[in-house]
């Protein structure tokens, strides 16, 4: 039984982040244990104003319980992860969580966050890989949050390899160091300027294509939504070339023989049948 | 109650934050270096102007300042002074509150096209429902009590 | 040592110290005095602007002499200041040194109690009238006095070790050096010059490296290791284990064919990596002794017993693949520790690892000698093209919170001296500097880097961010520039990193068989970081060169003169050395013979013996330290230590009420 965090974007727009995920997990025996209240972890109004997000992400804490929770977007792994980090470092932080929480009549918990990138990585170990992605050139996009901050850790954060390590696993040829593999997408940057965001967004198609990439992994909806949703948008307006993208649950679903339909192959705008054809599917 | 681990002091004004920043490479105006300088120097109030809302939260600031400065951090902090003092907030994050506050997520549910020009909804897809309405009320009261200022 | 004063009646003098306003400012000392004057057995009270002045002691001085004043309570600072002082004044007087107690009314009192200065004023009067408590039991106690092995041991043989190893031979004293690689040297032999004269660095030290074999007095183990350091200053005893070479050194010649048949390559670490070695090899070709070492741990014949090529091959028999381990007892009476420092690597954000066009300082330093692994020509490493670009990374890895916080000192002046290598192989390169600051604080120093400006290279003000490794190696660096208010991009056909430097991956045993401390940043902790600071907390144990913190050429050298001074002051000139008598001591009577502490003492200084049937233990006083560990743990309450009994310490407590 795992607990696993949908976040905004997903639950009301990249319906492929949460239908791969729970296809994913369904193949890997996994049942989900359902939080009908989760909300916003409330990563984007941190600046706005800090309660908010405090109350926010640690309303969802508490939902958790304690036990393993999975989030599939990296704003709220980080969100959460951050909160956990300040309320067990800040002693006035905790008691006003606990405060606020009580007015929902909910009681602060700590469960496991975990990336959807360190979650695959240890549990793919030792399944089959009915369709591994050969001859496939892979390169990942961390995106920013599953890498960077005080509250983070799984993986080395200006060197990390647990993502490319997924990929060789599952059969890809995975390029493990290309320019500007570590940098920013650019999508939180589309809310308050727009321009800003698709240059950036562009920036990270084009480094991919002169690494000759065959296709780019990220575990990030945000992200996702940038390089994938927008990807058309980028063409036109910045010149960025065209590359697959694939969510890290697509790539995974897809190695372990999981029909595309149900990893929402179909809600990829990136032209990801070029891959499909490569791996024979 | 201080929310974030900027250390503005601790600059020793290396200008790594500013060589790392995603945003100081398409706009020549934005620097972290300066506005962590400008903190330092006691000129907070220069730096609280719209351009603060520039900043990606892409967190390389962070990770590569060597003195653990977290400028990223003190932008945080300093878009809330700005908020607070009523210079500035961007457009964006109007309607996202009015999200929140409705359903307690920041985006409305959306019906979404795929590929092949076939709409989808939550509902088509068989996923489970969002939050129940008592829910989303009791949210959005706890919220407005914080937006007030009373907690 | 006198024994005067130790039994007759006690009677005290108390001296209280204004240390200018540092006490006399917060506490009311004159009141202090008429308190103290009205003790019991105390014969006389003063107080003086300066205790530790010569007036001051004099007033001590004089009273012992003409008063009869036979224990002294000295209210003033802490006994790690003055103690020592005051046990020669009273030395000086006649009086046993012992009979001193100082009672600290500054650092425990005036210091920290200084907005409250009538309760501190209170509670230095209770601190005297402890003091003086204390004092009424004090005894005479007589010092230890160990004899003198007339020989030292320094262990490590770079720059710093051989300094110090060929000091103390040329004042007559034997001397054991020991090295752990197979050739002295150490990082001053991989250098190709030093700044900021650019002198060649083999050329000075190579005659140095040679005067040590050659010297009667000194005996050379290399390829060895300290195992164990026992005993006390004046006379250690340290067992070093001597490694196999598997070539017997009395037949060898150094004609070098043993190397030049083995079939085995791997990375030679002399040359950082850039080239190979055989598994029989010479570490360099100055090497000293210029004996080969089969490296078993990659020699074909110690995988499949069947190579025997360098044994065969061998002009002089001289190969032995059934050399054993020895293991070498030597008796000194000092030691000085001189293990240098590592490079710190852990730096793939600057392309470390990720491209074999991003190398480290000490690289750099073996691309550019002409013995070196491209025979002293600088190209791109990946392809052996010509350098259009070069960029140097000052501060890789220091003082940077996320790896070493300290600041790593040479690598401001290495880098220079780099950009000038760069510049002088390859005149028509771009060379840019990238820093934060540019430490060049020496002699010959700020006229060095004014130098490098004037040759053209690029100094930018700027930290880079993570650097990017494009497709054919080339590097991309991306900085922010200050004064330019841009950020620029410069493409790098080689990029040096100035690393942090580490303590010496071997120090850590060294460090814990001797038992020195280490400071936060790892590196040797010194007695005294002002004024003793080629010294440590234990008697006879010196310290010297980069051990002890990152730093030049010169300043390791003088480290070493230093130490080696030090040696010959304390120890070696001498014929006994004194040890401090605060050591345990085991009442006879009371010790049931459980042996409870005898496993307990880090020294091994407790020892079982059988006496009339019974057991007991005993203290070798040349052992004991005075740590107070079996004092605490007997539970017969059977061992004290001197000048710290029971009693004495019941009576300060009781001190409290009067």
């Amino acid at each position: 039984m795992i607990s696993v965090y949908w976040g905004c974007f997903a639950s009301t727009k990249q319906y492929c982040v949460e239908v791969s995920t729970r296809s994913l997990l369904e193949n890997l025996g996994m049942k989900i244990r359902e939080v009908e209240a989760w909300s916003c972890c409330g990563h984007p109004f941190k600046g706005l104003n800090p309660k908010t997000w405090l109350y926010l992400a640690s309303r969802n804490l508490a939902l958790a319980g304690e036990g393993d929770l999975l989030t599939v977007c990296n704003g709220c792994y980080l969100s959460l992860k951050e909160a956990q980090h300040l309320i067990g470092s800040k002693k006035d932080v905790a008691e006003w969580v606990h405060r606020t929480l009580a007015l929902e009549g909910l009681e602060y918990s700590e469960p496991k966050v975990l990336n959807p990138i360190e979650f695959f990585h240890d549990i793919i170990g030792g399944r089959e890989v009915v369709n591994p992605l050969k001859g496939l050139r892979l390169g990942a996009h961390y995106g920013c949050h599953s890498i960077r901050g005080l509250a983070v850790g799984f993986d080395s954060p200006t060197n990390p390899g647990k993502l490319e390590d997924i990929l060789e696993r599952i059969g890809a040829n995975a390029v493990r160091d290309y320019p500007d593999r570590l940098d920013c997408c650019g999508a939180t940057l589309m809310a308050v300027n727009p321009d800003i965001g698709f240059t950036l967004g562009s920036r990270k198609l084009m480094m991919a294509k002169e690494a000759e990439l065959d296709g780019v992994v990220t575990p990030c909806p945000y992200c996702f939504e940038m390089l994938d949703t927008r990807q058309e948008t980028l063409i036109q307006l910045q010149e960025a070339p065209d590359i697959p993208v694939l969510l890290l649950q697509q790539a995974v679903g897809l190695a372990l023989g999981i029909d595309g339909r149900r990893l929402g192959l179909n809600f990829n705008m990136s032209p990801v049948d070029r891959l499909l054809k490569n791996i024979g599917k | 109650m201080a929310t974030g681990f900027e250390r503005p002091e601790k600059c020793f004004q290396c200008g790594r934050c500013t060589s790392s920043c995603t945003i100081s490479k398409v706009l020549k105006d934005y620097r972290p270096s300066r506005i962590v300088s400008s903190v330092r120097l006691g000129l907070t109030e220069r730096t609280l102007n719209d351009t603060l809302w520039n900043c990606a939260r892409c967190l390389k600031c962070v990770e590569y300042c060597p003195q653990k400065v977290a400028p990223a951090d003190l932008i945080l902090s300093l878009q809330f002074l700005a908020v607070s003092k009523g210079l500035t907030f961007p457009e964006a994050y109007e309607e996202m509150l009015r999200n929140l506050s409705e359903t307690g997520l920041a985006f409305k549910q959306l019906s979404v096209v795929d590929r092949e020009f076939e709409t989808y909804t939550r509902e088509s897809l068989n996923l489970p429902p969002l939050m129940a309405e008592a829910r989303r009320r009791k949210i959005a009261e706890v919220l407005l009590k914080i937006g007030k200022g009373e907690l | 040592m006198e024994n005067r004063g130790g039994r007759a009646i006690p009677s005290i003098g108390v001296y209280i110290c204004h240390c200018g306003t540092n006490i006399a400012g917060v506490l009311d000392v004159k009141a202090l005095r008429e308190h103290a004057s009205r003790l019991r057995d105390v014969s006389v009270a003063r107080d003086h602007a300066y205790m530790c002045s010569e007036a001051g002691q004099e007033l001590i001085k004089r009273d012992v002499e003409r008063r009869g004043v036979n224990r002294v309570v000295i209210a003033a600072c802490s006994p790690t200041m003055h103690e020592y002082t005051f046990r020669s004044v009273l030395e000086r007087a006649g009086l046993n040194p012992y009979l001193l107690e100082m009672a600290n009314v500054r650092e425990q009192c005036s210091w920290v109690h200084s907005e409250k200065p009538s309760e501190a004023t209170e509670k230095a009067g209770k601190l005297i009238a402890m003091g003086v408590a204390r004092a009424r039991l004090l005894e005479s106690l007589q010092p230890l006095k160990t004899p003198v092995t007339k020989s030292a041991m320094v262990i490590g043989a770079g720059i710093t070790g051989i300094t110090a190893a060929l000091n103390l031979a040329n004042m007559g004293y034997e001397v054991y050096l020991v090295e752990k690689e197979a050739s002295i040297g150490g990082k001053m032999a991989q250098l190709d010059k030093t700044f900021p004269t650019l002198d060649c660095s083999p050329c000075i030290l190579t005659p140095l490296m040679a005067e040590v074999p050659s010297n009667k007095l000194i005996r050379l183990l290399t390829y060895s290791e300290v195992e164990g350091v026992e005993g006390v200053a004046g006379s250690f005893t340290a067992k070093v284990k001597v490694k196999p070479r598997y070539i017997k050194s009395e037949k060898c010649i150094g004609c070098g064919v043993c190397s030049k048949v083995c079939p085995v390559e791997v990375p030679n670490a002399f040359d950082e990596g850039l080239s190979s070695r055989k598994a029989a090899y010479i570490s360099f070709p100055q090497a000293v002794p210029r004996i080969p070492v089969v490296d078993s741990l990659n020699c074909l014949h110690f995988k499949n017993h069947q190579c025997n090529i360098c044994f065969d091959k061998c002009p002089t028999n001289a190969v032995d693949f059934d050399q054993k381990e020895a293991e070498v007892e030597v008796n000194v009476g000092a030691v000085i520790v001189a293990t240098g420092f590592d490079q710190y690597r852990n730096l793939e954000e600057y392309g470390l690892s990720r491209s074999r066009n991003v190398v480290t300082g000490l690289q750099l330093e073996r691309l550019v000698c002409p013995t070196g692994p491209t025979d002293g020509k600088v190209a791109r490493l990946s392809d052996g093209s010509d350098l259009k670009t070069v960029a140097i990374a000052l501060c890789a890895g220091s003082r940077d919170e996320r790896h070493l916080q300290y600041c790593c000192v040479v690598g401001c002046m290495a880098g220079l001296k780099h950009a000038w290598y760069v510049k002088s192989h390859v005149p028509e390169a771009k060379v840019y500097v990238f820093y934060n600051d540019l430490r060049a604080a020496g002699k010959g120093y700020e006229e060095f880097y004014s130098r490098l400006r004037e040759m053209g290279v690029v100094f930018v003000r700027g930290k880079p961010e993570h650097v990017d490794v494009l497709k054919d190696e080339t590097l991309l660096l991306t900085v922010f520039d200050q004064s330019l208010d841009e950020l620029l991009e410069i493409k790098a056909d080689l990029l040096i990193l100035e690393t942090g430097l580490t303590p010496s991956h071997g120090l850590e045993e060294v460090r814990e068989k001797l038992r020195i401390p280490k400071g936060a940043d790892g590196f040797l902790l010194e007695l005294h970081p002002k004024l003793h600071p080629v010294e440590t907390f234990s008697e006879g144990i010196y310290i010297a060169g980069a051990a002890q913190g990152p730093k030049d050429i010169p300043a390791s050298v003088a480290q070493a003169l230093a130490a080696s001074s030090k040696v010959a002051e304390k120890i070696l000139s001498k014929e006994y050395v004194t040890v401090e008598p605060v050591l345990a001591e085991v009442n006879g009577e009371r010790c049931s013979g459980c042996m409870i502490c005898v496993p307990l003492c880090p020294f091994k200084a407790l020892k079982g013996i059988e006496e009339d049937e019974k057991r007991r233990v005993v203290v070798e006083e040349a052992r004991c330290k005075g740590c107070g560990i079996c004092v605490a743990s007997c539970p017969n309450s059977a061992i004290e230590l001197k000048h710290y009994r029971d009693t004495q310490i019941l009576e300060l407590i009781s001190g409290v009420a009067l």
